[in-house]
């Protein structure tokens, strides 16, 4: 089966990039793929210059800490046996700083998401999951990566802490420069948080581009269906939806055919059932992946 | 805490101080043999009364619980650290390594849990350290299979893919991580086992292959009181009640332990 398959994309520091798309379309294997958490079957991810995939694992071990995930179970991404005090000292010592340095270093990273010292004895169980998701992403801003893959970092939280983890990671794109693949299937957080954007349906790209022009005027048909899938404030625009999207994404394992959105598309064309679109420019730095556009 | 940890804790902690401080407790030599006092039966001078050769029951039985408990908690001790050790390896780097030291868990576990230790005391002679060697030999399978399975489990939840992506080391993610939460399971199966081996090494000292007389042992004790059940029935009472109460004992802690310590029932405990 293949997860994810043909996609390219680039981010540079400082910059923020969407990745949407339905539950099991490959997204968060693309994340994990880029961080080389998984080991790819074929391709490259490079990272300033040097092949990921080349490295031994010695070397790529000195740049793990550059490369970091925060995860959407932050429930999962704590040890349960580990007190918060324990938690954030691993990544400290992992880079070697002083035992000294640690204690005002750990309050320090509890100051930057709201958490007083009270919680260092406690267990992640005996946490909130909005405290939990914070934990999870000071632990791997205290890595001071250049590059982080949030999967749905705030799918789990209320608007409060929601506004706030996505303020965190926001202002360590802009101040530390560190460049953010911003992984969802939540479109409007993806419109907050990004720069640019990839559209991916049953592991390829169906659309990439900049994220302001996608929302103004989607291309594909999938995306157009995503797009008018938002509820609009206007009314009249309301009652204008029509493109609503219909049935469930083929599984992946056996992924249609041609173009793997025949089936859900409105417009198909013979063609579409027989012939994979490839990625076409369309200027305006949008790509299509469409017989039709 | 159930209470049936904390009343076999506290039956354990009270035999291992019997176990230590036997010479304390008793003043007469369990080796001491006195032709004129052989088989009397319970006075103020033998609360347990004599053997047949006139040893005092009371301090055999007391320094018994050395022996069982020292062999016990031995078997126990290497069924641990060479299970943690081969599940971990095996559970964390998988493939033929996995495969082989799989297999060999296999071929342990196809033998009659019995026959090795008799095989094994066959060929190296019977005695207690043997009888610790052998039961070793065939209790750590189990433990290494639970650690492999807990690890297999633990290896690809998120918390150790973060240690990795930190940059830790594979062995600070087996120690600092891997370790401490599949030991968990383990507690509860090492409390069985130890009343496992409690009640193999007194069957087999039974039968001749463990401890060698004139060591005090309980199973020991109980084969040679066989002769005597009609006359001096008090010579396999007090043996076989201890024997009973430490299996019992190591029992209700485990039962009790199984209990807490299910993460179902809400009681997580840090160990």
């Amino acid at each position: 089966m293949r997860a994810v398959d043909g996609v390219s994309l680039s981010i540079s520091r400082g910059e923020s990039f969407g990745l949407v798309g339905e539950s099991g379309c490959g997204k968060s294997t693309l994340g994990k793929l880029l961080l080389r958490m998984l080991e790819p079957t074929a391709g490259r991810v490079s990272y300033q210059g040097s092949d990921l995939g080349l490295l031994s694992e010695g070397d790529m071990k000195g740049l793990r800490p550059k490369l970091q995930p925060i995860f959407q179970d932050a429930d999962g991404s704590l040890d349960p046996r580990y007190t918060v005090y324990r938690l954030l000292a691993e990544p400290l010592q992992i880079q070697g700083m002083e035992r000294r340095k640690i204690g005002g270093m750990i309050q320090d990273l509890l100051g930057r998401v709201n958490l007083g010292t009270e919680l260092l004895e406690r267990h992640p169980h005996e946490l909130s999951g909005g405290q939990r998701q914070r934990i999870g992403l000071v632990r791997a801003l205290a890595m001071k990566p250049d590059f982080i893959v949030a999967d749905e970092p705030a799918a789990s939280l209320d608007l409060s802490v929601q506004a706030q983890v996505l303020d965190l990671l926001n202002s360590v794109r802009e101040r530390d420069g560190a460049g953010l693949l911003y992984v969802s299937h939540n479109l409007r957080m993806v419109r907050l948080m990004t720069q640019r954007l990839a559209i991916m349906y049953l592991g390829k790209f169906m659309e990439t581009g900049d994220t302001e022009s996608f929302f103004t005027k989607p291309m594909h048909p999938y995306s157009q269906m995503l797009v008018s899938s938002l509820l609009s404030l206007d009314p009249a625009k309301r009652r204008a939806r029509k493109n609503m999207i219909t049935g469930e994404p083929p599984d992946p394992s056996d992924a249609p055919g041609g173009c793997r959105f025949h089936p859900r598309c409105p417009y198909r064309k013979p063609l579409c059932l027989h012939e994979e679109p490839g990625l076409k420019d369309v200027g305006n730095s949008t790509k299509v992946a469409c017989h039709l556009v | 805490m159930p209470k049936t940890v904390r009343i076999g804790a506290i039956i354990i902690i009270c035999l291992l101080v019997v176990a230590c401080l036997a010479p304390v407790l008793t003043p007469v030599n369990p080796l001491a043999v006195n032709m004129g006092e052989k088989l009397q039966g319970l006075s103020r001078q033998h609360p347990m009364g004599t053997d047949q050769l006139g040893r005092d029951v009371l301090s055999r039985v007391l320094y018994g619980a050395r022996t069982s408990m020292a062999a016990s908690f031995s078997v126990v001790i290497i069924c641990l650290a060479v299970g943690i050790a081969i599940g971990c390896i095996a559970g964390f780097y998988g493939g033929v390594i996995d495969e082989l030291l799989m297999r060999l868990v296999d071929i342990m576990m196809a033998f009659p849990p019995f026959i090795l230790p008799i095989a094994i005391t066959g060929i190296l002679g019977p005695s207690l350290t043997n009888i610790i060697i052998a039961l070793a030999l065939t209790s750590w399978v189990g433990y290494a299979r639970m650690v492999r399975s807990s690890v297999l489990t633990l290896k690809h939840l998120d918390f150790v893919a973060a240690a990795k992506a930190m940059g830790s080391s594979r062995s600070r993610i087996i120690r600092e991580h891997i370790v401490p939460n599949a030991v968990h399971p383990l507690v509860v199966y090492a409390a069985f086992n130890a009343s496992h081996t409690i009640l193999a090494i007194s069957g087999l000292s039974f039968i001749g292959l463990g401890a060698q007389p004139p060591t005090p042992e309980w199973g020991n004790m109980l084969s040679e009181a066989c002769s005597f059940m009609g006359s001096s029935p008090y010579l396999f009472i007090f043996p076989g009640l201890m024997i009973m109460l430490t299996v019992l004992a190591f029992n209700l802690l485990g039962d009790g332990l199984r209990d807490y310590l299910d993460p179902r029932l809400g009681t997580e405990v840090d160990l």
